[in-house]
């Protein structure tokens, strides 16, 4: 037993680094691939052009241009847009005539500022890009109200491009959502 | 003689070199200029100047003033009922310094920046979050204060790119949807410039000191996983750990190494969906060393069920970024709660 304790903790402790090795640094060496992928197949101009695809975003979303169209004509054909906090089980919006309806709903117009995107991250993929963009949607200059944070999230994306530049293959919309609070942080208000 | 020669041509030679540099400074001529991946990046990092020059009044205003062409204007279009004018370095300057200004004081948010040749140059547009950070935010009620759009015409001058014009159009809603004249074209592909398989000359870093286009490309990124690794924290702040080199030094609270950094990643609120750090106004630039950079966070808390949201609290960032075998990565990282207490430097 003697002998015995030092070796199986000497085995207990290869086995748990091991599984270190195979389990939590697994996504740590995805993010390391993942940046050396983009970077040997994405150009600047590849990331600058994805980043200039989500900015339009939010400017075709908000001001509803062209009846809806500017924002549907962001997306691929076959593109389309989830909005997991619709409903209870979301909803999905695919079609041009779909997107461009959604994009002209609610309140919109050229004088309209609502979705602030940031953090912008961008990587290759197999057949194009992915991202992942926060977004933060304010009430300003709201007619009647106070103006206020409305509600905030991150849109998850895959990104195409086809000869018209890049395009939304796919976006979907999470809205934030916490499931972990430590004791010792403060709380909203604290 | 022979040195005569070598000094004849050497002379010549470096009016040529000078001839070519003067005339890549100077403004596009062609109708459409091609911008290159540098010309986007040089834009952004002017626009993302402007909230810090702003907000902070360096340099008793003049900060401000020099992020614009000697014959620039900003037009205020929200002040008084037929908007404002402002053009001359001294009262761009004087505009900078009014108003709540301080080194440390964040207010302007910038973000969905687009660009796009245009004749001379360039023009865009942004949107601007206007906040209202007490002092950090801690213990003082923050808010969002207002916001609109700027629309831009930019330059290419001998000392870089800079505002030919800046308009602010305050954000109002209620307007049905009509079509008006889009303030830029339709998008497109970026194809004018040089495409992916013609590599960009610039995009290479020729000079030490000076950043390629990939170099900027890597650093924003990696700014901009920050907030991914802290708000999802998906595998106990190691994501987050692995964004620092080794030897790097957050601070506040000052935490070394990447186990110590790991570990106050995961002791702050953390959820597969959670959004809650909005980083804007990144700022990069070279040094001898590497880099450095800032950029304004604001915390937003995003109500759940049903409940308001809030700002938790807001400031700066400022880095100092290494490049390593792996890539580039905090070094240092500071954070500065926004503050009005001093007055304008």
């Amino acid at each position: 037993m003697t002998s015995g304790g030092p070796l199986t903790t000497a085995l207990g402790i290869a086995i748990l680094a091991m599984l270190a090795l195979t389990v939590l640094p697994a996504q740590q060496r995805e993010t390391t691939t993942a940046v050396r992928a983009s970077a040997s197949t994405l150009t600047p101009l590849d990331y600058i052009e994805i980043q200039q695809l989500v900015r339009k975003s939010a400017w075709a979303l908000d001001s509803g241009d062209n009846y809806g169209y500017a924002y549907a004509d962001l997306f691929t054909p076959d593109g389309a847009f989830v909005g997991t906090n619709q409903g209870t089980e979301g909803r999905t919006i695919q079609g041009r005539d779909q997107l461009a309806t959604l994009a002209r709903g609610g309140t919109r117009g050229h004088t309209v500022q609502s979705h602030l995107t940031m953090n912008h991250i961008v990587k290759a993929s197999g057949d194009g890009a992915t991202g992942r963009a926060y977004v933060v949607v304010v009430d300003v200059g709201v007619v009647g109200k106070p103006n206020k944070v409305n509600h905030g999230g991150y849109y998850d994306d895959e990104y195409q491009k086809t000869p018209q530049g890049w395009r939304f293959k796919r976006r979907t919309y999470y809205e934030s959502k916490v499931d972990v609070w430590p004791a010792s942080a403060p709380r909203p208000g604290q | 003689m022979k040195s005569m020669r070598i000094a004849i041509a050497t002379a010549a030679l470096s009016v040529l070199v000078v001839g070519f540099s003067g005339t890549s400074a100077q403004q596009p001529t062609s109708p459409t200029p091609v911008l290159t991946a540098l010309d986007y990046l040089e834009i952004e990092q002017l626009v993302y100047r402007y909230g810090y020059a702003l907000d902070t009044g360096a340099d008793n205003g003049f900060a401000y003033a020099d992020l614009y062409a000697d014959d620039a204007t900003f037009t205020g279009t929200n002040q008084g009922p037929s908007g404002r004018t402002y053009q001359g370095r001294e009262r761009l300057a004087a505009l900078a310094r009014g108003g709540k200004r301080s080194p440390n004081f964040m207010s302007h948010w910038v973000t969905n920046v687009v660009i796009e040749p245009a004749p001379g140059g360039a023009v865009g547009k942004t949107y601007v979050g206007i906040f209202d950070i007490g002092n950090g935010g801690n213990g003082a009620k923050s808010r969002v204060d207002h916001g609109g759009i700027y629309n831009d015409v930019y330059v290419k001058t001998p000392q870089g790119w800079r505002f030919k014009s800046r308009s602010f159009f305050e954000s109002t809603s209620g307007a049905p949807v009509q079509p008006p004249p889009a303030m830029l074209g339709t998008p497109r592909a970026l194809s004018a410039s040089p495409g992916p398989q013609s590599p960009n000359p610039e995009s290479r870093n020729p000079n030490p000191g000076r950043l390629a286009a990939e170099d900027y490309i890597e650093i924003q990124q990696l700014v901009a996983r920050y907030p991914y690794a802290l708000d999802q924290n998906p595998d106990e702040g190691l994501s987050y750990a692995n964004l620092f080199t080794p030897d790097a030094v957050f601070r506040q609270p000052r935490t070394e190494g990447r186990q110590n950094l790991a570990r106050m990643a995961s002791g702050a609120p953390h959820g597969a969906k959670y959004a809650r750090h909005f980083l804007a106004n990144h700022v990069i630039e070279a040094t001898p060393d590497g880099a450095v950079g800032k950029q304004y966070l604001v915390a937003v808390d995003i109500g759940e069920s049903a409940q308001p949201s809030s700002i938790f609290l807001g400031g700066h960032y400022e880095d100092v970024y290494a490049k390593t075998p792996e890539g580039w990565r905090f070094k240092t990282r500071t954070f500065i709660a926004s503050a009005t207490a001093t007055e304008a430097k």
